[in-house]
């Protein structure tokens, strides 16, 4: 059974968060504030556990878009909101270039543009610090529960064990939070932990 | 006020305001949208045609001639950088460049071999100007 040692869960919440990062900053472009982030969570954890550490609950309902992406590293990653913050994030974006009456009919579509920028912009940065190309599909719009969410993303095992990764975000001032979360297949943990040990190599030993 | 396009008597410096081709090539309608705005706010007599994949840009081309393109790289069916090759191929005058979040260097690199500019997304007015502008300027 894989396990990790608290330096590795530091090194990977550190690679990760320069993605997340990235991710902030293109965010933040967007929609002209400042975003705030929490420090992230890195575990091995069943699927559907990972679906409860991502709200605490797995009934409650959510907006989510999703990315699938393959190469050297398989998993997918997911920018999930809360529906009232999805609503105030679309109006903040689109306000000043689309009209009122077209703003509700695209919102599903102004979403999956966002987390497409978010989670591209954010496997890129991943990909280059790992100097490895990354290949992502293109993103999906969902909603639901958490639960469903996480496992129809796959058609495997609820208890397969993924890497896992949170990181909370927020708009202070327009009450806009969601959480940026990667699950990466443990297939290539090996290769992950050798990229990962060259960067930190002698911080963490492995 | 003189718009100068289509005079017999424009002077080079005059040239800049002549009516451009621009092509916005992107799967999402947003970004399509918030480009052909910015355009159209900067430069209102261009010509702006959008396509929401390669093969109706493809298609657009075959009766159209393009001064410019913003190429979405992940896109549904051909890439971006796929299809700014096909067409540096057909209008080899053309400016163009890729318009992604898709930030790779291993994209940048495909975009750079094949003489295409690269613009990272998100969208903003200062970028499609510079876009337009220095491109226009040369």
């Amino acid at each position: 059974m894989i396990t990790l040692t608290d330096l590795e869960k530091d090194a990977f919440a550190e690679i990760f968060n320069i993605g997340i990062r990235h991710a902030a900053s293109s965010l933040s472009q967007m929609v002209g504030q400042e975003v705030q982030l929490s420090i992230p969570i890195v575990e091995l954890v069943e699927r559907d556990e990972a679906a409860l550490i991502l709200t605490g609950d797995k009934q409650s309902h959510i907006i989510a878009i999703r990315e699938k992406f393959q190469g050297s590293f398989k998993g997918e990653t997911l920018l999930l909101f809360p529906e009232k913050s999805s609503l105030e994030l679309v109006r903040l974006l689109l306000s000043e270039q689309v009209p009122l009456e077209v703003l509700t009919e695209m919102e599903k579509e102004a979403l999956t543009e966002v987390g497409n920028i978010i989670l591209t912009g954010c496997l890129s940065s991943l990909a280059d610090m790992l100097k490895e190309e990354i290949v992502s599909e293109l993103p999906v719009f969902t909603e639901g529960n958490v639960a469903s969410l996480l496992s129809i993303s796959r058609q495997e095992d609820e208890h397969s064990v993924v890497l896992f990764l949170k990181t909370q975000f927020s708009v202070q001032e327009k009450e806009i939070r969601g959480y940026v979360s990667f699950l990466m297949e443990l297939d290539a943990m090996d290769l992950f932990r050798e990229k990962v040990a060259r960067l930190f190599g002698a911080v963490t030993g492995v | 006020m003189d718009r100068g396009g289509r005079s017999p008597w424009i002077t080079s410096g005059e040239e800049m305001k002549m009516s451009k081709t621009v092509l916005v090539v992107d799967d999402s309608r947003m970004s399509r949208m918030m480009i052909s705005t910015i355009i159209r706010t900067h430069q209102p007599d261009w010509k702006i045609m959008e396509a929401e994949d390669a093969v109706s840009a493809l298609k657009i081309c075959e009766s159209k001639a393009i001064d410019f393109a913003t190429l979405d790289m992940n896109m549904p069916g051909m890439n971006g950088v796929t299809l700014g090759i096909e067409l540096c191929k057909r209008f080899p005058s053309a400016h163009l460049t890729m318009l992604t979040a898709n930030v790779q260097s291993a994209i940048r690199q495909k975009a750079e071999a094949a003489k295409i500019g690269f613009i990272d997304k998100p969208v903003t007015e200062e970028k499609i100007v510079n876009f337009i502008r220095a491109e226009v300027s040369t």
